[in-house]
């Protein structure tokens, strides 16, 4: 083992990609020779190196319930990721991980859940939906709510259309703008929340998207009844280590990379920003 | 032998006889009078006339710029860790950097996550001190529990008294390599240990008190200064991120793969600053921490906030007072940490 080893990636092929939306792919990556495959925790992320490019942290999509592949979903928006945009099947990428701490999968046991998810907000979410849906028994009610700018800016289409007609959850979608073939309902997502029944009390809400679209889901949550330490998101920052050293993820004392991602909004009340 | 003394003659033939052992590094002066470490030539005379090296010794044990590792094929790379380097010798540190070093060494080795390439460095590294003995401009380590004599967080400590040094054994380093030249050190007398303790307790008595630190501390903790004042103080930071990289203690880095012809990269971790505006820019162009006063009040509670010291164990300011010669804006440690405390009167 070298001194820089914290920081060498494992080598992990590509062995398929899908189109999710025009700016969105999922990269499927061998597995075979990741030891944690299947001990990860749903909410945890990992660093993806695009060689020539850098480095950048990417939650992990699909639950250690499903791990065939680590299953990464990537906007492209900056270096690392028009890099990795680039790649075909056969190419090679680096991989460090599993990073931070997890939903609190534990702690929703018996509980009903709602997860409210905008746009690129849902991947993280579905690595926790997956598994509930293996542990199926151990969780109440199951509400996913999804909204996107557009049709075609929903990823994970054909999961949608299967959780659709699924009698082990309920999917309300809506989009900001339809196109001819939406039937759905069109605006924002915190609509979706309006109409529901919840029982606050048993109810944890897991939610990822756009500041601005958090900002609304979080205060429509507390209108439900909510406590604000069932509201739980998980944050997003930049990012260069993922091991507590670099320094750019720190919001007040905490490491987003070792403390978070994943926070509930009763300690996020008390950080000093919001990301 | 807890306590040792060697003749200032006899200084060069021992730093000599580590250097089968250790690459070794003294403090050499330079032009203008500023005085800087540098690597040790047979030979040479020793600098025991400075207030303190121009900057700490950090990047000797965390590099401005190092390669992490080598990549071959950027889409079916292979990758290569660059050869380890030999341990370090040190030697007149000051008290102040000595304590800096033993705070990079605790950062980087905890929480799970030991980062072996700054904390071998620090671990392996022979840290021979030189006590103090008048304070410079703008010292304030007596304030910092950064000095100017330690009691730990050193293998050897010398303590000049003339002719010859006194030498505090730390670690069982300290004591190994007195074995390398065992000849050139003769055993403590009382006289030269009573000698050591007056001078300790005159030196500390030059240094100036200040009594801001705590009540600064606490400002900064609590988020006591309003943002509007962080702000206005902020029209002052020009933002060169100076104060960071002149910190015993500042650690912040950042990471990019450098392109080595049309197929090859280095991976190398560099010096970040807090204080830059593209810190904690996000791809998409989104930065949670916008204003120059967010960034100055994070810079403040990262080194003072008591939430991190309980992390560390101390605070992040040695008192070293370098950032005070650097900033040209009047933000550095000692002087915005009497401000906050006047400010909270």
């Amino acid at each position: 083992m070298s001194a820089s080893s914290l920081y060498q990636p494992h080598l992990c092929q590509i062995v398929r990609i899908e189109d999710e939306t025009p700016d969105t792919r999922t990269f499927f990556l061998a597995a075979d020779n990741v030891a944690w495959r299947k001990d990860y925790r749903p909410g945890q992320f990992v660093e993806l190196s695009a060689f020539g490019a850098g480095e950048a942290p990417f939650c992990l999509a699909q639950s250690p319930t499903r791990a065939a592949f680590i299953e990464v979903t990537v906007r492209r928006v900056g270096w690392v990721t028009n890099q990795l945009h680039a790649y075909e099947p056969g190419d090679v990428v680096g991989l460090r991980g599993p990073f931070g701490n997890c939903f609190p999968f534990e702690r929703a046991k018996g509980k009903n859940l709602i997860f409210v998810g905008g746009g690129i907000g849902l991947p993280p979410l579905r690595s926790l939906i997956n598994y509930v849906l293996d542990r199926r028994g151990d969780y109440g009610d199951v509400h996913v709510l999804y909204g996107a700018r557009t049709p075609a800016d929903r990823v994970y289409k054909k999961e949608l259309a299967e959780w659709a007609h699924s009698d082990q959850l309920t999917l309300l979608e809506t989009v900001d703008r339809g196109d001819g073939g939406w039937t759905g309902p069109v605006g924002v997502v915190t609509e979706l929340l309006k109409g529901m029944k919840v029982d606050a009390s048993s109810t944890i809400a897991f939610t990822c998207g756009p500041p601005i679209m958090l900002k609304f889901v979080v205060r429509e949550l507390v209108n439900l009844g909510l406590p604000n330490k069932n509201i739980v998101t998980t944050l997003e920052r930049y990012m260069k280590c993922g091991i507590g050293k670099c320094g750019h993820c720190c919001v007040g004392h905490q490491y987003v990379c070792m403390d978070g991602p994943v926070y509930n909004f009763e300690q996020i009340r008390f950080l000093p920003e919001h990301a | 032998m807890e306590q040792a003394v060697i003749s200032k003659a006899d200084v060069p033939p021992f730093l000599d006889a580590l250097g089968n052992e250790y690459t070794v590094f003294a403090p050499r002066k330079v032009g203008g009078g500023d005085v800087v470490f540098d690597r040790w030539q047979a030979g040479e005379d020793i600098v025991f006339d400075f207030v303190n090296t121009l900057l700490p010794p950090k990047s000797l044990f965390f590099p401005t710029r190092e390669t992490l590792f080598h990549i071959d094929g950027l889409r079916r790379p292979t990758l290569t860790a660059p050869p380890e380097s030999e341990p370090l010798a040190i030697f007149g540190l000051r008290s102040c950097d000595a304590t800096g070093l033993g705070f990079l060494n605790r950062f980087f080795g905890q929480r799970g996550f030991d980062d072996k390439t700054v904390t071998s460095r620090v671990r392996d590294a022979l840290k021979m001190t030189l006590a103090c003995h008048a304070p410079g401009p703008d010292c304030f380590c007596v304030c910092c529990e950064g000095g100017p004599f330690l009691a730990s967080g050193f293998d050897l400590q010398f303590t000049d008294l003339g002719d010859r040094l006194l030498v505090d054994v730390g670690t069982p380093r300290g004591a190994a390599a007195i074995e390398k030249a065992p000849a050139r050190f003769a055993e403590a007398t009382a006289g030269d240990r009573d000698t050591k303790k007056r001078l300790a307790a005159r030196v500390d008595a030059t240094f100036q008190r200040r009594s801001y630190i705590a009540g600064g501390m606490k400002a900064v903790s609590l988020g006591k200064i309003a943002d509007e004042v962080w702000q206005v103080w902020a029209e002052d930071c020009q933002g060169c991120g100076g104060c960071c990289f002149v910190c015993p203690t500042c650690s912040c880095f950042t990471v990019t793969d450098a392109w080595r012809g049309d197929d090859a990269a280095e991976r190398e971790r560099s010096w970040d600053a807090c204080l830059y505006a593209g810190f904690t820019r996000e791809a998409s162009g989104h930065n949670p921490r916008v204003a120059r006063g967010e960034r100055l009040k994070r810079r403040f509670f990262h080194k003072m906030g008591c939430q991190y010291a309980e992390l560390m164990g101390r605070h992040g300011c040695v008192g070293c007072g370098r950032c005070v010669g650097v900033c040209m804006g009047g933000l550095d440690i000692s002087t915005l940490l009497t401000r906050i405390h006047d400010e909270c009167k």
